[in-house]
């Protein structure tokens, strides 16, 4: 019987951290001091079992996706691109949310940023430079298509990290 | 009356089931990881590495404290010689051994756990790459360490390990997986009701054209609105219903059908073949074993209104 009810509480407390997020009823719990320990384990459960989340993917809206270009620069002055490998849809995918993640507050732009020249430079050593370009495709609406609007990149972000 | 209807509800939720469904969700579920791993596995680095495409410093900031990290198993093998790449090829070598492990029903339950550990770990070395499809391939290895999947078509079976037969936790694993994949659609679709573009079918004409999603020339869709709108519209039908429908004979064949189509229509038109995979390996691990024995049954057209046709 104990083992039952065990079973039975763990179950209850794992919907009911799923249901707490797809209602939106953690950005309540967030909000109230008193609720923290609520919220602290709806984020923990989340961490670990990813199983509370928001689903809405593509809700309530479609945003344009994004560029991304890189440029470095070497010791002599030349300039050259470098680009993360795409070579399948897959991998397009990933580095699409890469973007999206990116996108999601002023530090994590600089952070990721920051995080693709590095790499860009641990893979060319004899670069001193490397500009960051992000832009964001705007998706013209049907009736702008109909007038002859098109897809066009529109500057999002853009930085440049030396190497001292 | 309340207790009457606990009791009803209990007894349906702690039925005992046939361990066969989760037995074929655990393989679909094993061969879509191995396919997944095999389609990134020139990229492994880039995408889980200390210096990949988001250093580790940035995702281990970004984690909850306490919780563990890629880098803290790095730093635990430093000590032997084994660097930070190292490290990410050793914990790919486990994860395939625990993969085909899984896929073959050898210590079960050891093998789920081990995969999910690892798969935890790739989220978070990978944090600024996940999307959808990740998180649902991570919800889909946490119900097979929950579920006795073991219990069928694997080798703890035939080495007597495992006794196959109908279980209470087969039944209430498979129950809280349908319960699950429920939340996920209907909560899906009120998110995209709430928003405009899903009604006036922008939405659908901004997917389709988006660059990273473009597989062929829509430019036509613009000049007929009403196929827009009206895909967007049998999206929200679809994935607002599914909690429902999907619980009565008379509506269950035609839901599964229509959300499984609707993910088709997401490999084909987006390109988004392993997102499409792991929703349907979910569909039909929730509710597949339902189907196959209503149709079996050849009882797909009783109307909802028959007693039997609430399961």
């Amino acid at each position: 019987m104990t083992k039952r009810r065990i079973a039975a509480a763990a179950i209850a407390l794992h919907f009911f951290f799923v249901i707490n997020v797809v209602t939106h009823l953690h950005d309540w719990t967030t909000r109230h001091a008193q609720l923290w320990p609520v919220a602290m384990l709806t984020n923990y459960y989340s961490a670990i079992t990813f199983s509370n989340r928001n689903f809405g993917f593509f809700a309530p809206q479609v945003t344009g996706d994004w560029n991304l270009s890189m440029t470095m620069t070497d010791v002599h002055g030349r300039q050259r691109p470098f680009s993360f490998a795409t070579p399948n849809s897959e991998m397009q995918f990933k580095l699409y949310s890469l973007l999206g993640h990116f996108t999601e507050s002023d530090t994590a732009m600089d952070l990721f940023a920051r995080s693709w020249a590095l790499k860009a430079m641990n893979e060319n050593r004899d670069v001193r430079r490397v500009d960051v370009v992000v832009t964001q495709n705007y998706i013209p609406t049907m009736k702008e298509w109909r007038d002859g609007k098109r897809i066009e990149p529109q500057l999002f972000y853009r930085t440049t990290f030396d190497v001292p | 009356m309340f207790r009457n209807l606990l009791r009803r509800a209990e007894a349906w939720f702690t039925a005992p089931g046939s361990p066969v469904p989760l037995a074929w969700f655990r393989i679909a579920v094993a061969l879509f990881c191995l396919l997944n791993t095999f389609i990134i596995r020139s990229y492994i680095l880039d995408l889980y590495g200390q210096y990949g495409y988001v250093q580790w410093a940035i995702t281990r900031a970004t984690l909850y404290s306490g919780l563990p990290h890629i880098g803290n198993i790095a730093l635990a093998l430093k000590p032997f010689g084994v660097s930070a790449d190292q490290t990410v090829y050793i914990l790919l070598a486990v994860w395939l051994f625990a993969i085909v492990g899984l896929l073959a029903g050898i210590y079960t339950r050891s093998m789920a756990v081990l995969t999910l550990c690892i798969h935890y770990l790739w989220m978070h070395a990978g944090g600024g790459l996940v999307y959808g499809m990740d998180i649902f391939t991570h919800i889909a290895l946490l119900y097979t360490m929950l579920m006795p999947c073991g219990d069928a078509l694997s080798l703890d079976v035939l080495l007597g390990r495992r006794k196959s037969e109908p279980s209470v936790a087969a039944g209430v694993t498979r129950r809280m997986l349908q319960l699950h994949v429920c939340i996920v659609y209907t909560s899906s679709g009120l998110e995209k009701a709430a928003g405009i573009q899903w009604w006036n079918g922008e939405a659908i004409w901004r997917s389709l054209m988006l660059p990273v999603f473009n597989q062929y020339n829509f430019g036509w869709l613009a000049h007929v609105p009403w196929l827009a709108m009206a895909i967007g519209w049998s999206v929200i039908v679809i994935e607002t219903g599914y909690g429902f429908a999907v619980w009565f004979r008379g509506t269950r064949a035609i839901w599964i059908g229509l959300a499984i189509a609707m993910h088709l229509g997401i490999g084909i038109f987006l390109g988004m073949w392993t997102f499409a995979a792991i929703m349907i390996i979910l569909n039909l691990g929730a509710f597949g074993h339902d189907l196959a024995q209503q149709l079996a049954a050849g009882n797909r057209f009783e109307t909802f209104s028959s007693p039997a046709a609430l399961q």
